[in-house]
């Protein structure tokens, strides 16, 4: 994949040249700063390494963007204090040769956001699925 | 930055787990048959596969795997062939090495350890899987769950190699 490199919501970003998501997530602070999945030199952040600031309430968005070099396709969540983000990915591999590459013939990928609200003591959940396409599905819950 | 998935399947005592791209059911334990010891049709009741063992194997960068899944796309092998998936679903120390009488048939899925009953896997279909996994995997490499699948055979099967189908894994990633 061709390497590019494009500033969003003041982060930058640069997509590894191995690079086979279609979507990648960046975290939007309270503070305006931005944590992308790939920093400017391309190193990765796992989800994981930010729970703590998601903990504190102090992610305020997350955006889904597309790598397509020539896709401005983002998608967003807005949180507040009531809200917690939802953020994976949904695989669907077929048993078969080459199926374990992502987007290869018999892996599909949704790319998966949205967010957990407890409401009189019910847990709902709303999340958008994203297709391979950019096609966009909300759902109540999973 | 993303997490790979290999099915493997497990045969032999230790157990040796072995990567697997399509499944062959036959009378051996053996991850990767040949059409040898194919399961014979009986006069009378039903021969069965033996029975194999499967996981999901997770390798590369990522934060945790979870809602690990599998189904099917409802079709079948066809008349008189049964494929049936242990309700349980076992940890890697409740691996049982499949058994039975090479060439012959394997013994029933309920003689595993930790399977009191089997399922038709073919009644799991996108929006209706089966569950392998509720628990959070994370690790290079990281496991998920087992589940143990076994053909059997009636007297109203045909005799011939079947035609594939296609079994679809599911995972959620972060």
């Amino acid at each position: 994949m061709e390497k590019i490199e494009v500033p969003i919501q003041g982060a930058r970003v640069k997509i590894p040249e191995d690079n086979k998501l279609k979507y990648i997530w960046i975290a939007e602070l309270e503070d305006e700063k931005c944590i992308p999945q790939f920093g400017e030199h391309g190193t990765e952040t796992l989800f994981g390494s930010i729970q703590p600031l998601i903990d504190e309430g102090k992610v305020k968005a997350f955006h889904f963007v597309s790598t397509t070099p020539m896709s401005q396709h983002k998608v967003t969540v807005e949180l507040d204090d009531e809200t917690r983000p939802i953020i994976f990915r949904r695989h669907r591999q077929k048993m078969g040769d080459g199926a374990r590459i992502m987007h290869a013939p018999g892996h599909e990928v949704q790319y998966c956001i949205g967010f957990q609200k407890t409401c009189g003591g019910q847990n709902s959940k709303s999340i958008m699925f994203i297709d391979e396409d950019g096609n966009v599905t909300l759902k109540n819950g999973d | 930055m993303a997490a790979t998935a290999a099915v493997e399947e497990a045969t032999d005592a230790g157990p040796a787990w072995n990567e697997i791209t399509t499944a062959r059911f036959n009378t051996a334990d053996e991850h990767a048959p040949t059409t040898t010891n194919p399961i014979p049709i009986p006069t009378a009741g039903s021969n069965y596969s033996y029975w194999k063992t499967w996981r999901l194997k997770f390798t590369g960068s990522y934060t945790q795997i979870t809602n690990v899944k599998i189904y099917t796309d409802g079709g079948g092998y066809g008349t008189g062939i049964t494929t049936q998936v242990g309700d349980e679903v076992l940890t890697a120390g409740q691996y049982d090495q499949a058994s039975g009488t090479s060439g012959t048939s394997g013994d029933y899925i309920t003689n595993h350890t930790g399977i009191t009953a089997a399922t038709d896997i073919f009644t799991y279909t996108s929006g209706s899987e089966k569950t392998v996994d509720t628990s959070t995997i994370s690790g290079d490499p990281g496991y998920s769950n087992l589940i143990i699948v076994q053909m059997g055979v009636t007297t109203t099967a045909s005799q011939g190699t079947l035609s594939a189908e296609t079994f679809t894994w599911i995972y959620d990633e972060i």
